[in-house]
């Protein structure tokens, strides 16, 4: 077992010298899997600008069926919320009733080619949610001159690893039992 | 991240397997926790996509949003050939060192790279040398090219018709002299040279290339790949077949050997050209027989004609009253079989004056009525003249000597013709336009492609919702690929018109074959419909 071990420890170092550069990538979710009837922090990993450009906002669209959403403030960067009503009522905790809430959040600031960022706002994946399926929540990042969109959500029998800009995926789980 | 740990592993000897088990494990663990998708991007490049330069360059650079290691690389050349590329890599941008010899017209930069982590990026830059690559294969030809072209036609034109109609007329009508069994050889000459450059010279047409690649086996292969290859083989041989009729004897020999050449000639015709691409087809191409072999008869029998009068002014009235015969008779044939043509070709009255194709016509049939005149003059006034002494036929060899240059310039008005499209092809698009039906799920388009051929594409789409209502939408791209001829996509943004069309001019599907359109449809912020169609470009 030592032996077991140590393939282990190294296959986790390897993946942390692996992450820094497979994180320079699309813009994805830290998090890629949750229970449904569950809170969720989501925190969107942003590598890079519009090709060479700086983001100068970063757009997050609210999946239906994820209620009770908070963004996170950013120090230096602006935060708006777009309030509509949901797709339907969702059944919150404790039976509360939710009709309608944060569908699109806003950061505006700069965020230069060369760095990384992370956008972080949390909420609560409804239990009407369906397991074994993936919630997509489409990204933009504009930039000076245009944006990436970071929208496409796969048709059936096709993954993100066919699109060139798909949204960021969180599979959803069975709720745990406890 | 440590679920993954639960992970039975089975005992390790050697370290290969060891480092099996840490690849695996590491693609478990990228897999189940933490599927990042990469993204290298061109950034930008030299030559840029779409652009157009006069002077070739010698590099080409390709700029990437990180870095990235080549998988293959290579152009496309507007003429069709792979070029594979060498390429230098200098962390986020890639230099290739292009072909010097390109022909004119529009090339492919074709690209597969390796982003840092392991992910296939592919794409395409297209860029034009001199200026895009034209439609339906005609390219923009030298001055020096397109006369060439048109003097090859009117030397194969005079040669085949010379020639075979001549060896007609020996071998049916009236025997010639010498001189001008000679002279019926060199038109056969002339036919078969002639026929050969075309082919050259059609290839440096197709590829746009000048006349100093005249030499190059490209250009000959191209030439003889068109229609027009098959056609000038036919032409030669309808001359070899007139010049071995000249022969004095076995007279069964030559005599069908001279009919066989006859119908070669009009075979020839038919097997090139705008007309024998028309439908009916069955009546088009027999008609174009027909007429080819027919004019082959009576221009062709104009030179030994007047050489057999010129010979005995007197004697050879029974001569001349057999090829008058002969001639009414081809005059009516060739009136019947133009008529057919024309009616098809030009459809209607205003198309005469208006098309180029047309106005050609109008000169053609002017030069028609000019002969007709000189024919009817020789016919009704000279030849019974002839019998009352040799002045007679005197005028009759003069008046065939008019006729001859007459129809020398007809030929050279017919020449034309390989330029200028009928307002047949003209006036029906769809025939030669692609439609396309491209679905999404809550969008759909209507798509449509022309020309069909090679070369370049303009593009127009409807874009519809699902129950069929137009979508304002935000932004169409579209992206084109031929991953048989390896051509990696490479994406043309739409421009949206008044009436809420999108429209995308200039598409460079320079290759045919199986070509794959991707859509995206940008419907609203966050809301992108994605479509994909296949076409299919003709040569």
């Amino acid at each position: 077992m030592r032996k077991t071990k140590k393939v282990i420890g190294l296959g986790v170092f390897f993946l942390s010298v692996a992450a820094p550069v497979t994180v320079l990538a699309h813009a994805t979710l830290e998090q890629q899997k949750a229970a449904v009837g569950s809170s969720y922090k989501a925190v969107i990993k942003v590598p890079h600008g519009c090709g060479s450009e700086p983001t100068l906002r970063l757009r997050v669209q609210v999946p239906d069926g994820m209620v009770s959403v908070k963004p996170m403030q950013k120090p230096g960067w602006q935060l708006d919320v777009v309030k509509k009503s949901y797709d339907k009522a969702y059944q919150y905790r404790r039976g509360a009733s939710l009709t309608e809430g944060v569908r699109e959040i806003k950061w505006t600031g700069k965020l230069s080619n060369d760095d990384y960022d992370e956008f972080v706002f949390v909420g609560y994946l409804s239990d009407t949610l369906k397991p074994d399926t993936v919630l997509y929540f489409p990204v933009i990042q504009e930039c000076e001159k245009g944006s990436e969109r970071w929208i496409e959500i796969p048709a059936e029998g096709k993954t993100s690893r066919d699109y060139r800009f798909p949204a960021p995926g969180l599979k959803l789980m069975l709720p745990s039992s406890n | 991240m440590l679920q993954t740990s639960s992970f039975s592993l089975p005992q390790m000897s050697k370290p290969s397997r060891f480092m099996q088990i840490v690849c695996l494990l590491l693609m478990l663990l990228g897999v189940s926790s933490s599927p990042a998708f990469p993204h290298a991007s061109l950034i930008s490049s030299t030559p840029s996509d779409g652009e157009t330069v006069s002077v070739h360059p010698v590099l080409a650079i390709l700029q990437f949003n990180e870095p990235v290691s080549v998988t293959s690389i290579s152009v496309i050349a507007s003429d069709g050939v792979q070029h594979s590329l060498q390429a230098d890599t200098h962390q986020d941008h890639i230099t290739v060192t292009l072909p010097s010899q390109l022909p004119a017209g529009s090339q492919v930069i074709s690209y597969r790279v390796i982003s840092a982590d392991g992910h296939p990026v592919s794409g395409s830059i297209v860029y034009s040398l001199g200026a895009a690559t034209q439609i339906n294969g005609v390219t923009v030809s030298t001055f020096v090219v397109t006369s060439g072209i048109w003097l090859a036609r009117w030397g194969l034109y005079i040669g085949l018709l010379g020639a075979v109609g001549g060896a007609f007329f020996v071998n049916w009508i009236a025997p010639a002299p010498a001189w001008t069994i000679s002279w019926l050889r060199a038109a056969a000459a002339l036919g078969v040279v002639s026929a050969a450059l075309s082919v050259g010279l059609q290839g440096l047409d197709m590829l746009g290339a000048p006349l100093s690649t005249l030499l190059s086996l490209r250009a000959w292969a191209e030439g003889w790949r068109s229609s027009l290859g098959t056609s000038a083989l036919v032409v030669a041989l309808a001359c070899v077949g007139a010049f071995l009729s000249l022969r004095s004897s076995p007279k069964i020999l030559t005599r069908s050997l001279s009919i066989v050449a006859l119908a070669a000639v009009g075979t020839a015709f038919s097997l090139t050209g705008h007309a024998s691409s028309a439908e009916p087809q069955w009546l088009m191409r027999t008609a174009i027989i027909l007429h080819g072999a027919v004019a082959a008869v009576w221009v062709g029998g104009l030179l030994p004609l007047a050489a057999a009068v010129r010979a005995a002014p007197t004697q050879s009235l029974p001569a001349v009253l057999r090829f008058s015969a002969v001639a009414t008779l081809a005059v009516a044939a060739l009136a019947a079989t133009g008529a057919i043509l024309s009616i098809i070709q030009i459809e209607t009255w205003s198309a005469l004056l208006l098309t180029d194709y047309g106005r050609l016509w109008i000169a053609k049939l002017s030069v028609v009525l000019m002969m007709l005149g000189l024919a009817a003059l020789n016919r009704f006034v000279l030849t019974p003249a002839m019998a009352a002494g040799p002045q007679a036929g005197n005028r009759l060899v003069r008046s065939i000597g008019v006729e001859s240059v007459l129809a020398l310039l007809l030929l050279a008005v017919v020449t034309g013709w390989r330029f200028t499209p009928p307002p047949r092809a003209t006036s029906t698009t769809p025939v030669s336009a692609i439609h396309l039906h491209m679905h999404g799920i809550k969008a759909w388009a209507h798509v449509g492609l022309s020309p069909s051929r090679a070369g370049l594409v303009n593009l127009s789409a409807m874009i519809l919702s699902a129950t069929s209502h137009p979508i304002d939408a935000k932004e169409v791209v579209f992206l084109f690929s031929n991953l048989m001829a390896g051509i990696e996509p490479f994406q043309r943004k739409a421009v949206k018109t008044p009436d809420g069309d999108w429209v995308v001019t200039m598409i460079p599907l320079t290759t045919a074959g199986l070509w794959t359109v991707h859509a995206e449809v940008l419907i609203s912020d966050f809301e992108k419909e994605l479509m994909e169609a296949q076409l299919k470009i003709l040569p």
